[in-house]
């Protein structure tokens, strides 16, 4: 029987899920690591090597590994050739921050430096229509400016490249015969620039630190498989080709995935272990609303619940205790989990019982920590309430707020609930929202890393 | 269950209801508002009048539909159209609960005298009722010759995510009586009151005087009284204005929009809040106009006029570092072509430094804005061509904090048009403090195809050019502080 694992890979766990590929249903084996304990060649070694006598086809990766190079490094050294008239426009079009008004509001951070954007001088109408033709010299100099700087990548970021890409074709074969990496995808059904342009240098700007990424997890995989038995999910498509103008299309894998299993219920909260989100697979979007701006993206409608899992807990001048808007992350994560100090929407859920598939992870010695550190906040907070009751009254808090998110966004009554955390909340959500007709699904723990071992790869 | 818990509830109930609309409030049949989601300075003080107005006059069922834009009843500019729906009605404490929600449609610029001449006008219209639009009236409003582009299948494209919101809040509300009840809202509104509170307390008191007199001559009085209770905003001596004219809704909202931006608060919108401000705007006065006064600019630009007066006024008493004048002002373009089609255009200017910081390059100060800017998509709508934007260099003014730079865009127009232009702060820059430079004021330049280039001296204007002419637009650079 041919097997095939799935793996979720996001920024602190790498999940497994073994099946068969004609009976893809029934899990043959599953694994949760957390990658602060044990390297990530360290977990896919272990796990394969418990299985090392089974016989697996290949390997389909669902990733959201690269959020976490976001948070920490993104690539410096990406240039832009742009349209000349316009070098000022991928900083002029950033988003205002912060949503509400201020007095000193900036620009979100764009992906690329002012410096590195080098006006061309050629235009193509909005017919198609070449204006103004392209100068040769002109990339010529471009080109010796960037060898003398050590700039490798380049995106082509030029108006109307999509009604007529003649010149975008020459300027990147000429930068690509002059050994540069070129960025140049179009995308023909987002018509506004900047989202194609965002596209583009985040691209670039995620190679460099993905190309470790990936030489790691071929590394980790060998020598029980090659590279091209190692296939990705990507935004509408499983492939064993990384193309470094695609690596966006890699955060929208698991929604593909989903989407792929969900089909007859469209509508799902998936309570992850990193992300709470709520998907409509009934309906598409083009746009990512990203930190740095829209960006062009074909994924399913999507909405990131406002409230995480390691988001921090604290007290907010409407009064009492709230999440905050800042996640802490799972390094070093939730108190529970033995290093952290600060309370999170994790241990306020999971203080007083063990989640059964976290509780690899969870150290109860650190009991007494989270206890005062949760009694600090509650003291002047809750009068007339215990400690004990203080706590369960903000844990119920939490539940209601996921359930009024939810309601306040569904447009269909029927609604599955998936995630590692599902099975934990499922019956209190079920209990107290009764108008939805909420279905647990049967893998709901497993289902990231098993939603990627169901899908037919290309290659 | 704790009481912070049904108030956090509620407003993160009202919030998430609120998010998927443009701009928006829930206001109670007692009038009270209850969260206000906004887009504009305009919407903080209008929004609940405009719902306000509606239920006095209208006494409504579930499923009933009244739109406005009158600018009188509580809209804002008459591109700007808002949606009144009961949300809730039933035996709830804090009373039947209403739904106001606003669209907007690409602006018209015009520089007439009476509010008639600047477009559409809607009183508040009974529209539909049980969920259905009567056709017969949206056949009128369509067959106006002023009627904003799309505005049918916008109306139902906002109807259908107010249903949604609708039936959604029903079932929670059924499932969370104790949520909405008189006690829990009264709370609401105390903590956000005492919240608001607690931040005034944080700094010195006082009084001030100050005065700002705009490009067309029009004198702005304001005195600003602030004590930890209350903050005052006094227009006695605000003079009138044919062009320049603001609902007293909106001065409230000017006001209130530019006390929290000074503040840093992202506190709930809702009564709470609106209980700590007192404005006094003589009627007759440009920031208290009375119908027809046109209130377009008014609503736009001098909202953002306001709105830095006030923080100059707040700053005096509060800041030892005044913040300077920000290029609030945005410069307002429209191109009209001979098939009717409009292009509307808002570009901003520089914002001023403080003794932080530097000031930022051209942003909107005052609005979030929601026009469309992709140079792809306006060229392939209208026949005119973007040949440049950039950031107008060394146009903030200098200091030991520079003023952020305004932006230059050009425009070529491949058929001719009538353009229509209207830009403040041309006369008075944005100034300086504490030694700090005023930045660049703005400019308009006209580049003929045959002919030589000139600058249009006017602050505003109407103009009819020709296929091939161009139009650089320069906008104003923030005021500078320090040496």
């Amino acid at each position: 029987m041919a097997l095939q694992l799935g793996v979720s890979l996001s920024s602190s766990f790498i999940e497994f899920c073994l099946t068969q590929t004609n009976e893809n249903e029934k899990i043959l084996s599953f694994q949760r690591k957390y990658l602060a304990k044990e390297s990530l060649t360290q977990a896919v070694q272990s796990f394969l090597q418990e299985e090392s006598n089974r016989k697996i086809k290949r390997v389909i990766i669902s990733t959201r590994f690269l959020e976490k190079i976001l948070e920490s490094h993104l690539g410096g050294g990406v240039a832009q050739v742009v349209t000349s008239g316009f070098e000022s426009w991928p900083v002029l079009r950033q988003p205002t921050r912060p949503f509400y008004f201020e007095i000193h509001p900036y620009r979100a951070d764009p992906l690329g430096v002012h410096d590195l954007i080098f006006p061309l001088s050629e235009r193509v109408s909005a017919q198609g229509q070449i204006l103004v033709p392209l100068d040769l010299a002109e990339l010529e100099f471009i080109a010796a400016k960037l060898k003398l700087m050590k700039v490798k990548k380049v995106c082509i970021n030029l108006l109307f490249s999509d009604k007529n890409p003649v010149h975008l074709e020459s300027v990147k074969n000429f930068f690509q015969e002059k050994g540069f990496l070129v960025y140049a995808e179009m995308d023909l059904e987002t018509t506004d620039e900047m989202a194609q342009w965002r596209r583009n240098l985040l691209n670039a700007c995620l190679t460099g630190s993905f190309t470790d990424f990936k030489e790691e997890l071929y590394a980790a995989f060998a020598p029980h498989f090659k590279p091209e038995e190692i296939y990705f999910a990507f935004e509408k498509e499983v492939h064993n080709e990384i193309n470094e103008n695609k690596l966006i299309s890699l955060f929208f894998g698991l929604p593909y995935s989903f989407s792929k299993i969900f089909q007859k219920t469209p509508q799902v909260l998936h309570l992850g272990i990193e992300d709470w989100c709520l998907y409509d697979f009934s309906r598409k979007q083009n746009i990512w609303e990203s930190q740095w701006g829209p960006i062009g993206v074909k994924t399913f409608e999507n909405k990131r619940l406002n409230v995480q899992l390691t988001e921090e807990i604290i007290a907010v001048p409407l009064g009492g205790l709230n999440h905050s808007k800042t996640e802490l992350g799972y390094e070093p994560g939730p108190i529970l989990f033995g290093k952290a100090h600060r309370p999170t929407v994790f241990d306020v859920l999971f203080a007083k019982q063990n989640p059964k598939n976290m509780e690899a992870f969870i150290h109860r010695q650190v009991q007494n920590r989270l206890d005062s550190q949760l009694n600090v906040l509650v003291r002047n907070k809750y009068e007339g309430f215990s400690s004990e009751e203080a706590l369960h009254d903000l844990k119920d808090q939490i539940i209601h707020q996921i359930i009024h998110q939810v309601e306040l966004n569904v447009r269909h009554k029927q609604i599955v609930m998936t995630g590692a955390l599902a099975p934990f909340l499922f019956e209190k959500i079920k209990k107290r929202s009764t108008e939805l007709d909420w279905i647990l699904h049967s893998n709901a723990d497993e289902v990231e890393a098993w939603a990627a071992s169901t899908l037919k790869g290309r290659s | 269950m704790s009481k912070y818990r049904y108030i956090l509830n509620l407003d993160l109930i009202c919030r998430e209801l609120l998010s998927i609309f443009d701009s928006g409030a829930i206001i109670s049949s007692q009038n009270e508002v209850l969260n206000l989601k906004y887009e504009t300075l305009a919407d903080i003080g209008t929004l609940g009048p405009s719902a306000s107005t509606v239920i006095k006059y209208f006494p409504m069922k579930m499923g009933d539909i009244v739109i406005l834009n009158d600018p009188y009843s509580g809209g804002t500019t008459l591109s700007t159209l808002s949606i009144v729906t009961p949300l809730y009605i039933g035996s709830l404490s804090m009373g039947n609960l209403y739904l106001v929600v606003r669209t907007f449609f690409r602006p018209q610029l015009s520089h007439c005298r009476n509010l008639e001449e600047e477009g559409l006008r809607i009183p508040p219209t009974p529209i539909g009722a049980e969920r259905k639009i009567n056709k017969a009236v949206l056949k009128m409003i369509l067959q106006h010759p002023k009627c904003p582009a799309g505005f049918e299948n916008r109306l139902y494209d906002v109807l259908e995510n107010v249903w949604r919101s609708v039936d959604s809040f029903q079932a929670i509300v059924e499932q969370n009586h104790t949520i909405f009840s008189k006690v829990v809202l009264q709370k609401y509104f105390d903590y956000t009151d005492k919240a608001l509170g607690q931040s005034f307390n944080e700094w010195s008191h006082g009084d001030s005087k100050t005065e700002l007199t705009l490009d067309g001559g029009e004198l702005i009085r304001l005195r600003t009284y602030f004590d930890q209770e209350k903050i005052l905003f006094d227009f006695s001596g605000t003079k009138s204005s044919l062009r320049m004219c603001l609902t007293d809704s909106a001065t409230m909202g000017s006001c209130v929009g530019a006390t929290l931006a000074l503040f840093k608060q992202n506190l709930p919108i809702n009564s709470g809040l609106f209980s700590h401000f007192q404005v006094v705007t003589p009627l007759g006065s440009l920031v208290n106009t009375k119908y027809p006064s046109p209130t377009f600019k008014g609503m736009t630009e001098g909202t953002s006029l306001i709105a830095s007066i006030v923080i100059n006024g707040i700053s005096s008493i509060i800041a030892p570092n005044r913040i300077p004048m920000s290029a609030q002002s945005p410069a307002l373009i429209q191109f009209t072509f001979s098939d009717g089609r409009n292009f509307f255009d808002s570009l901003a200017g520089g914002i001023g430094a403080s003794g932080l910081m530097g000031g930022a390059d051209s942003l909107h100060l005052w609005t979030r804005n929601k026009l469309r800017n992709s140079v792809q998509e306006i060229e392939s709508h209208f026949p005119m061509r973007i040949n440049q934007i950039g950031i107008r260099h060394a146009s903030g003014g200098k200091g030991q904090f520079y003023g952020g730079n305004g932006l230059h865009k050009e425009y070529q127009l491949l058929e001719p048009a009538q353009l229509t232009w209207a830009i403040e702060q041309k006369k008075s820059p944005p100034q300086g403090t504490m030694g700090g430079a005023p930045g660049l004021p703005p400019e308009i330049w006209i580049y003929p195809k045959s002919g030589e280039k000139y600058s249009l001296p006017e602050e505003e204007g109407t103009l009819n050019l020709q296929e091939g002419d161009r139009v650089f637009v320069c906008t104003a650079g923030g005021g500078g502080f320090g040496r």
